[in-house]
């Protein structure tokens, strides 16, 4: 029972707790005053959503390993740099740069906002592909990850109002791969940014719902830059880590999820109002998942069953197969 | 009466000043030039490790295929001094879910930390071919210092020439090198006491002094 409540107090704290503090930050501008106008609740949400990941990477692990990336901090011999730390060194930056996106979005002329944030996204795509280095990385995988990540954020820009239900789905399907990886970590930090993202699209709801003036979440600028960066980021770290053998396909795959928003474009292009269009782009980015997911088991299936066919490692060893040795009680 | 005291303490330098060298409580850090150098056979070579699960009972593992070598003089007039590597590709604990959960990166990171290392720096004789070691080991890029009892279970004759066993346990926590999911977040999943047993047989490949 105590181990129980244990387990339960380890949950909260990983996943609850940043999600909580993720709908707090961004609270005001979804439900408060600050709902009508744009730029703030650009900002808002982009920033909450990196928080999350930040927020349960640091009660997952601890301070130390995020301060242990700047080059500054003292070199500690009892806890090693381990690569896949530096995302949240990626939330971090996310944080910041989300802010700047959007009120340099706000201030720019009329028209030149979208030119921004393609540049901002590039950018920012390049240096994770530049600078960020899973295990095994090759020329090609880190062009692959700046790639990646640029794709993602522009579908996540095409999504609208439907953006923080699709991060919800594409978050909570890395949550489950990365589990399925034998990477617990990345699915707890996952799991915490699913759940941030839902939250705030259920407040969002109802602030658009009790404001008449309030302003539909904004997808592209900087919510596109931190959802995209995030979700092809965590996506890569899971291929690079995974252990479990899952079809190296899968990982950009499931980076590539908002794509499924458009799968019922036409439905949502010719929806009545809003709700109706965000139903129909969620609606795809869900069966999607579903599709990959039961790709994924089927062919972890079929492997293992190939597997239990497969010649007995012990074979040879003793210049006879197993197979041959008999051996009688009597 | 006077007589009668000095009579152990003599018999006491007497034994200390005949007793063979490197006997109790002598440091060695350097193998002598008569050591031979044994290669592990990976085939018979391997390290079991126990760990506690959920608080009950302790759960074993092996890795499979150690490599490396051993010094030592076969006539255990010296420390035997190890250098052995074990892939974290080849941990084995009967289920292959589990296999790919310890390489991940909340135990043994296998992607980016593929070897674990034990490298002997001393050793002090305990009894005859039982030494207390000291040595460096590497996990997780984490080096550690460690102390280990080590046994030569026996020197045997295989198709190849001498063929030599040891048994080395020792016991370390895991949290010392950076491997602490589970202790605490979540929580009691894993202990964090590890206990180690490292059974090595290999063959001989050079007597120097011979």
């Amino acid at each position: 029972m105590e181990s129980s409540n244990e387990l339960l107090w380890y949950a909260l704290s990983v996943v609850a707790f940043p999600a909580l503090i993720a709908w707090l930050a961004a609270m005001p501008a979804l439900v408060g005053p600050l709902r009508t106008r744009r730029a703030a609740v650009e900002m808002s949400v982009a920033f909450a959503l990196a928080l999350a990941f930040l927020v349960s990477f640091v009660r997952e692990l601890e301070v130390g390993a995020l301060t242990r990336q700047f080059p500054w901090s003292p070199l500690d011999p009892s806890a090693p740099i381990e690569r896949w730390h530096r995302l949240a060194l990626i939330a971090l930056a996310l944080c910041v740069l989300a802010p700047v996106l959007a009120g340099s979005r706000e201030l720019a002329m009329r028209g030149m906002d979208r030119l921004l944030s393609a540049k901002f996204i590039v950018i920012a795509s390049l240096c994770v592909g530049l600078l960020v280095e899973f295990p095994e990385s090759t020329a090609l995988r880190q062009w692959m990850q700046a790639l990646l990540c640029a794709v993602s954020a522009y579908y996540y820009s095409r999504l609208g109002g439907a953006a923080l239900w699709v991060s919800a789905i594409v978050f909570a399907s890395l949550a489950a791969l990365t589990l399925l990886a034998g990477c617990a970590s990345f699915a707890v930090m996952c799991a915490a940014t699913s759940l941030a993202a839902f939250g705030m699209a259920i407040i969002a709801a109802i602030g658009a719902w009790r404001n008449p003036r309030a302003v539909a979440i904004v997808s592209g600028g900087a919510f596109a830059l931190v959802a995209g960066i995030l979700t092809a980021s965590v996506a890569m770290a899971g291929g690079a880590y995974d252990m479990m053998s899952i079809p190296v396909w899968v990982w950009p795959a499931v980076a590539c999820l908002p794509v499924g928003g458009f799968v019922f474009d036409r439905l949502a292009r010719r929806a009545p109002h809003r709700a109706a269009a965000t139903f129909w782009r969620t609606l795809g980015v869900f069966l999607l998942a579903i599709v990959l997911f039961v790709a994924v088991m089927v062919l972890q299936a079929a492997d293992s069953k190939e597997g239990e066919g497969g010649a007995d490692p012990m074979d040879g060893i003793y210049g006879v197969s197993s197979e041959t040795i008999h051996v009688t009680f009597s | 009466m006077q007589l009668t005291t000095c009579i152990p303490v003599l018999a006491l330098t007497a034994v200390i000043a005949f007793a063979p060298k490197n006997f109790v409580g002598v440091e060695l850090r350097d193998p002598p030039a008569s050591s031979a150098t044994i290669k592990l056979d990976a085939v018979h070579s391997a390290a079991m490790f126990r760990i506690q699960h959920l608080g009950a009972g302790f759960f074993w593992g092996r890795f499979n295929a150690l490599d490396g070598t051993v010094t030592w003089p076969l006539d255990d007039s010296a420390a035997p001094m190890f250098d052995v590597t074990a892939k974290v590709a080849n941990v084995d604990t009967g289920s292959e879910k589990l296999d790919g959960n310890l390489q991940g990166p909340n135990f043994f990171s296998g992607k980016e930390f593929p070897e674990i290392r034990f490298r002997s720096t001393a050793a002090t004789r305990t009894t005859e071919r039982a030494w207390h070691l000291v040595g460096d080991l590497t996990l997780r890029g984490v080096t550690k210092s460690v102390e280990a009892e080590c046994i030569v279970a026996g020197i045997g004759k295989g198709p190849m020439g001498k063929k030599v066993g040891f048994e080395c346990t020792l016991t370390i926590k895991r949290s010392d090198f950076g491997m602490s999911w589970g202790i605490e977040k979540p929580p009691k999943m894993l202990g964090d006491e590890v206990r180690l047993i490292i059974a090595i047989e290999g063959d001989e490949v050079k007597a120097a002094a011979e």
